[in-house]
């Protein structure tokens, strides 16, 4: 089953989009209706018994702290919104001025304006964070107990570094984590990160950091046992593909599926090992989630009896709902149920939690 | 450039073509063996949980002897060694490795008939075991599959033709899936 991400109460980083909706006052009314969840498919089966049980009796109180945090946010746009025409209006001025008076103008009013705009939308995005953290922090590990032993974290250490081996993880300078969910499922133990991996590029005496990987990092630990490693990556053409089998040291695995085959090259030390991994059915739902992650560049490396998988994201995925609407946990839930399904279905299609011996 | 020197690169360039076809020839060759001997490893650990299986189901399937005996007789013929060079013999060991293979799916679902089997501890261990080994019987088959097709397009796309009697290389038969999964099997043809 195919499904999308983006629901109508999407889940989403905090966007211009969120705080323009401040100005209009209904969004501080509450929905007076008794909030419910309903089913919507194989992956959120009984999730609404346990909705009643472990979160309906939160909503007020979250609700409550959304208004607030509302409030204040809405409040704060109201009062600072001429600070932002009257810093325009000079940051407009200072540029034509120095049009006039340089041959060579150094953007001094472009900079002031992306600063002090900068510095206001961070002041008005504050309460709404701190209230969108709480909902992190407390609820998202609620929803997660109904699928297993998780942990969820907003606080996640550097770490990356440990997978660079693997191969799939680009040459970067500085890296920042957030949003990390550990636990076991089905006795496999589950580790999962966003992550944005940014390298220095250096032009001339200038130097700027440059996004290398935005996206998730998941690691399973596999209960069998591998004697290699296996590769998947995202088909980049002849040239590119001919230059990364002989990088790697690694064999080119051909494989039946021709739209696997399309989309993905695979490289292994085992070409029998490669196909144990790679069953038509993991091909299937390998395709499915990248279908379901929007295309992205979806890579796995299966290597010292875990596999790890990187998934590029334009937006991060494990952020509540918009804080312009009422509070119910219902979108969180669906969104979060959705994403720990994809993953938790490795674990079911490799029956990664047998351990067998052989 | 004079007529001898446009010879000379002109039989330089064929002949280098020609080596270049028949090096690839003798690697797809080799790898369409290493193919079959990963499938052999994997039969080989395969028929060794067999004695266990049967160990274990002899104790609860006293109607199922005859089936039984013969995924006895079949695990002795697929241990036997054969020519892997001779196409027949491969075929036929094929076909034995086949037969087992329903045979032995039809043990399991016999299983399902007999709950106290079914449940017993060991039992459930040894199928799943099976299982495992089934999945890796079942990827070294598509590893041999896809370097057969290989070998065999290099053999019989031309030039090709012509230079595989000089590797050594003739066409290698595929393994069919759906002869052993769909046909229902008669272990006595087979076991003569």
């Amino acid at each position: 089953m195919v499904f999308s991400f983006f629901s109508r109460r999407k889940p989403g980083e905090l966007g211009l989009g969120q705080v323009f909706r401040l100005y209009n006052s209904a969004v501080l009314k509450s929905d007076k209706l008794l909030p419910s969840y309903e089913e919507l498919g194989e992956w959120d089966r009984g999730f609404s018994k346990y909705y009643n049980s472990n979160l309906r009796d939160l909503v007020d109180d979250f609700e409550e702290n959304r208004v607030i945090a509302a409030t204040a946010a809405r409040n704060k746009l109201l009062w600072l919104t001429p600070f932002f025409f009257i810093i325009l209006i000079i940051g407009i001025n200072l540029t034509i001025w120095e049009f006039n008076e340089y041959d060579e103008p150094g953007g001094l009013g472009i900079i002031l304006v992306t600063l002090l705009s900068g510095a206001i939308l961070w002041y008005i995005k504050r309460s709404i964070l701190v209230y969108q953290n709480s909902i992190k922090e407390k609820i998202f590990p609620q929803i997660l107990g109904f699928i297993g032993d998780f942990k969820f974290s907003t606080d996640v250490p550097s770490q990356v570094i440990k997978f660079k081996k693997s191969g799939l993880i680009p040459a970067f300078s500085v890296e920042t984590n957030e949003d990390q969910i550990t636990g076991m499922y089905k006795g496999v133990q589950l580790q999962l990160f966003e992550t944005h991996l940014q390298k220095w590029k250096y032009r001339g005496k200038r130097s700027r950091l440059v996004t290398v990987f935005n996206g998730l990092i998941i690691v399973l630990n596999m209960n069998k046992d591998f004697s290699g490693k296996t590769l998947v990556k995202r088909d980049k053409g002849f040239v590119s593909n001919w230059f990364g089998n002989k990088s790697s040291g690694l064999e080119n695995v051909k494989l039946e599926d021709p739209k696997f085959e399309e989309i993905f090259e695979v490289y292994a030390t085992d070409q029998i090992e490669a196909r144990y991994l790679l069953t038509v059915s993991f091909m299937e739902r390998l395709l499915e989630l990248a279908d379901i992650f929007n295309n992205a560049e979806i890579q796995i490396c299966f290597e010292d009896n875990n596999l790890l998988m990187t998934i590029p994201l334009r937006k991060p995925i494990f952020e509540p709902g918009p804080i312009t609407e009422p509070e119910n946990f219902v979108d969180d839930a669906q969104s979060l149920l959705k994403e720990m399904h994809l993953i938790c279905q490795i674990v079911d299609t490799l029956k990664l939690n047998m351990k067998l011996n052989l | 450039m004079d007529n001898g020197t446009i010879l000379i690169v002109v039989a330089f360039t064929v002949t280098l073509l020609l080596y270049i076809l028949y090096a690839r020839i003798i690697k797809h060759k080799n790898k369409a063996y290493e193919a079959l001997a990963g499938i052999d490893v994997q039969l080989k650990n395969r028929s060794n949980l067999i004695p266990n299986i049967l160990e274990i189901a002899k104790k609860f399937m006293e109607h199922e002897k005859g089936l039984i005996s013969s995924v006895t007789e079949l695990r002795t013929k697929t241990d036997k060694d054969y020519d892997s060079h001779d196409a027949a013999a491969l075929k036929e060991h094929m076909a034995v490795a086949s037969a087992l293979d329903a045979q032995m799916g039809q043990l399991m679902i016999s299983v399902e008939a007999y709950p106290d089997l079914k449940s017993d501890q060991t039992m459930q261990q040894a199928q799943l075991s099976y299982n495992e080994v089934e999945t890796k019987i079942a990827a070294a088959r598509r590893f041999y599959n896809s370097a057969v097709g290989q070998l065999n397009n290099s053999i019989e796309i031309f030039p090709g033709n012509i230079i595989a009697p000089y590797a050594k290389a003739s066409l290698m038969p595929f393994y069919q899936a759906d002869e052993a999964s769909k046909a229902p099997i008669d272990a006595s043809s087979i076991l003569g």
